[in-house]
């Protein structure tokens, strides 16, 4: 079922909707290139602009992935970059790593579920990142997802387990992945780092973090 | 030792603290009552004052948790509210909920895990709900785990399953809690509630 003008939509609900919106993948393909959109269950969804310290951050990720790739073997890329999950559903997540066995999923778009999904939240959409989102990878088989909370400088570590997210507990400043040892992260190191790319005392706040900045 | 010489954290670093802190139970006890204060692993940490956003949902809450103590018998309590999770670490969660077979956990104050606990987010309280007491609620078994966004209207329903929390998403708008049937809820209608009673018309 495909239609022939794109509707967008806001997610409409405070939890996923159990049907499937109009649009399929052939729609998804005619929308010009680069249009911030994605497919989320058969809706089309804008996304938001990033703003400067969303870019950091996606920055930042990207040097830490970049190094579990050459540890790993495996590819990562940060948005946007094409994510077909289903012919309801292709997405461009803030960054995802695959891993070196699953490498050829990669042609040209990412056709499957990446091994990582890392999304950064937006301010007024955490709603679409934390439920929609998080449903959408769960049922797709997306083994790993983490959470970045610019805000609260905060990272929430999820593992698939059957199609629901399970959180994995935050002891210390260390997190290494469960299920791939090359993806590993320093909390303190990295919220650090953010700090010094971003100005100011590193240390001098906890939260609630760059509200000022739009 | 004199409470005025307490040192009350203020998690400025950015990652949970790995060893437990100087305080314990004996030393909270001595802490003036009604005081917004939990002691977490060790720790001092204050409460930060609620808003009418917050409260609003408290209150809506109430509402939900009240209806499932008069269908199942079970009993609810909204903070402050001592729970006594070991001798470090003694919490006031916003909301909890104990099943009838376990109201026994309830004297004075309430000594062990809840059946359910809910919390509220406020802005500085995110991390710490979510890593800090997530880690605790997983270490001591509270078999279900809400936390609330205001800000964003958003439920976030964790459920312990093998030591372990697994976030569980209701489909179109409608929550029931799969371990206690009596707590359920329509999400949309929730917020809307909300809303209604916060906006001035």
């Amino acid at each position: 079922m495909s239609i022939g003008t794109p509707q967008y939509e806001s997610l409409p609900g405070f939890s996923p909707p159990s049907s499937l919106g109009p649009h399929r993948a052939a729609d998804y393909w005619k929308l010009p290139e680069g249009e911030p959109v994605e497919l989320i269950q058969g809706r089309l969804i804008v996304s938001p602009s990033p703003n400067e310290f969303h870019q950091t951050l996606s920055a930042l990720l990207t040097e830490l992935l970049l190094g579990a790739s050459r540890q790993g073997g495996g590819r990562m890329f940060a948005a946007p970059m094409d994510v077909v999950l289903s012919d309801d559903s292709v997405v461009q997540p803030d960054l995802i790593y695959v891993a070196k066995p699953r490498r050829e999923i990669v042609k040209g778009r990412v056709n499957g579920a990446p091994d990582l999904v890392v999304e950064i939240l937006s301010k007024n959409d955490a709603r679409r990142d934390r439920v929609d989102k998080m449903n959408l990878y769960a049922e797709h088989g997306v083994a790993e997802y983490w959470i970045v909370d610019p805000d609260a400088r905060q990272f929430d570590f999820l593992i698939n387990r059957d199609g629901r997210f399970e959180v994995q507990p935050q002891h210390d400043d260390c997190y290494q992945s469960p299920r791939l040892p090359e993806l590993a992260i320093n909390l303190s190191d990295f919220w650090a780092e953010v700090q010094r790319h971003v100005g100011g005392e590193p240390g001098t706040q906890a939260s609630p973090g760059p509200l000022n900045q739009s | 030792m004199d409470t005025s010489t307490f040192q009350f954290e203020q998690f400025q670093s950015f990652s949970p603290y790995a060893e437990i802190g100087p305080y314990r139970a004996k030393d909270y006890w001595k802490l003036p009552e009604g005081e917004p204060v939990e002691l977490l692993r060790g720790r001092l940490i204050m409460s930060p004052s609620p808003s009418s956003l917050h409260q609003t949902v408290i209150a809506r809450l109430i509402c939900i948790l009240q209806r499932a103590e008069d269908t199942a018998d079970g009993l609810m309590f909204v903070s402050p509210m001592d729970v006594i999770l070991s001798d470090d670490t003694i919490l006031q969660p916003d909301l909890l909920y104990i099943v009838k077979e376990r109201r026994g956990i309830v004297g004075e104050r309430v000594m062990g895990a809840p059946d359910l606990v809910i919390e509220i987010l406020s802005p500085g309280s995110n991390r710490r709900d979510r890593t800090e007491k997530l880690d605790l609620y997983t270490k001591y078994g509270v078999a279900e785990y809400w936390i609330v966004d205001p800000e964003t209207q958003l439920f976030e329903f964790l459920l312990l399953e093998q030591g372990r929390y697994t976030i569980v998403q209701p489909a179109d708008n409608a929550y029931q809690s799969p371990r206690l049937p009596e707590i359920e809820f329509n999400l949309a209608t929730f917020w809307q509630e909300v809303q209604r009673r916060l906006s001035h018309s």
